[in-house]
């Protein structure tokens, strides 16, 4: 905000975007009551070869659920993004708060018995891009320092008992390389080292080194083809001997069949080897799709239904999910949602909204999701407002 | 030329196939975030119980292998469905 200011200060000439996102919901269900509130603030400022961004997410928990690790989350983030022709160079920076935290591994692989509830969190990054003629130089460092009270478990006591008040810094740094051979042809190179200085830095530190080839290609008016087949080494303690090797082939099929109806084919397979190559291993398979279809009696044109599936059977990540909004009466429209997760997860949502402008609306909405392998369900009523200008 | 530079995609998808077919399962699952799915809301951040996810520069959520334990809790956590 201060940066904000201070650009509109010395008369640079700014364009400023403003987006609220707000949701307050309650649980009608008597046996499980709570209430959540989740605001999204963002604030996106352009002025002269700057782009300014402000966002804070908020949210707040009567109690843990859903798997979430903490009630209260609250993370304010800035950066700014200076670009030239053939440039850009970007900063940014952001604060995570946390309340009532729930006590986590501090190092799972190492120490399981040393735990932490998570206090705040400060992240800081830099980034340069530069491109010469076809080739796209990039490099990144970003810095994370987090504070945490940390607890230990005692065999006298038999309990875990505090360790008071810790703090850990980690970075990580990166560098990649692309270049544009021609014919939809490139190849890229990119490489990143983390580290950090807690007790089990040995552990945590890890050097990827990642080389690829990418082709892109418009068939006709209706299919465009892009693939990806990338090699990525990892240097770490931390990653299981088998998978020092990881292999990235993807392959997207783009589809736009005509101007109201769009969607895609996605196929990645990631395969692994240990570092002596000896045998190639299969880690997934994932296969997405997703189909849209806008609907031309709305002269708005935000009436669309979507349907879409996704099928990485190792990782037992199957699900089926659709969603539509449609317009029912001038500025009020009818919204629902299905995701369906096999026999994992079911969730279904349904949403009566007004219209204010384009992506301004107030909505009264009801949610529900049942977790079957954590054995958690949750239901909330709840009032939304999205404003964009 | 431009009929090589069409079959690359097949190619690519022939090769796929095999590598499907042809391989052994790893002992080690391995999580992953397809970041064009990805809308960047945080909740995989929020509920990974080993602090191993986390935003990049683009603001999308990323997995540190080094910390994952495959406990699997973000993928169900995911509203869009971006993990597998």
């Amino acid at each position: 905000m201060i940066l904000l200011i201070g650009l509109l200060g010395v008369g640079l000439s700014a364009q400023t975007g403003f987006s609220l996102h707000n949701d307050l919901n309650i649980s009608p269900d008597s046996a499980n009551p709570g209430m959540l509130e989740h605001q999204v603030i963002s604030l996106d400022t352009r002025a002269g070869k700057h782009r300014i961004t402000v966002i804070n997410d908020l949210l707040i928990r009567t109690k843990i659920l859903a798997n979430h690790t903490q009630k209260l989350y609250n993370r304010m983030s800035i950066g700014d993004r200076v670009a030239g022709d053939s440039w850009a160079i970007g900063a940014g920076a952001a604060a995570t708060m946390y309340g009532d935290s729930e006590t986590l591994a501090l190092y799972p692989m190492w120490k399981p018995l040393a735990t932490q509830t998570r206090r705040y969190q400060f992240t800081a990054h830099i980034k340069a891009e530069k491109q010469i003629s076809g080739y796209t130089m990039s490099s990144a460092v970003q810095a994370r320092h987090l504070g945490f009270d940390a607890s230990e478990f005692s065999w006298d006591t038999f309990d875990f008992v505090p360790a008071g008040a810790q703090e850990v810094n980690d970075y990580r740094a990166e560098y990649s390389m692309t270049a544009d051979l021609g014919r939809g042809i490139g190849v890229l190179g990119y490489i990143d080292h983390q580290d950090g200085d807690y007790d089990a830095t040995r552990l945590y530190r890890m050097t990827t080194t990642k080389l690829g080839i990418t082709h892109s290609a418009t068939l006709n008016d209706w299919l465009s083809v892009q693939s990806q087949i990338a090699w990525q080494h990892r240097e770490s303690e931390a990653i299981h001997s088998e998978k020092a090797n990881l292999y990235t082939t993807d392959l997207r099929l783009r589809l736009r069949l005509n101007p109201a109806l769009s969607g895609f084919v996605h196929y990645t397979n990631r395969s692994c080897s240990d570092a002596e190559l000896s045998e190639m291993l299969l880690i997934s398979n994932y296969l997405r799709t997703q189909l849209k279809y806008s609907l031309a009696y709305d002269p708005n044109a935000t009436s669309y239904i979507s349907l879409g599936a996704k099928y990485s059977p190792e990782n037992l990540a199957n699900a089926i999910f659709a969603e539509t909004d449609l317009q029912a009466w001038g500025a009020w429209y009818v919204g629902a949602a299905l995701d369906l997760r096999s026999d994992r997860l079911t969730g279904y949502s349904g949403k009566l909204s007004y219209h204010l402008s384009t992506g301004s609306e107030l909505n009264l909405s009801y949610q529900y999701r049942d977790n079957k392998v954590d054995r958690w369900h949750y239901s909330y009523a709840g009032l939304g407002v999205n404003l964009y200008y | 030329m431009t009929r090589i530079l069409r079959s690359i995609p097949l190619a690519i998808l022939l090769m796929l196939l095999l590598i499907a077919i042809a391989c052994k399962q790893s002992t080690q699952a391995e999580y992953s975030i397809d970041s064009s799915a990805c809308n960047g809301c945080g909740e995989c951040i929020r509920v990974c119980p080993n602090d191993a996810i986390h935003y990049d520069l683009n603001n999308k959520a990323v997995i540190d292998q080094t910390k994952c334990q495959q406990c699997g809790k973000c993928v169900l956590s995911c509203p869009n469905n971006a993990i597998y």
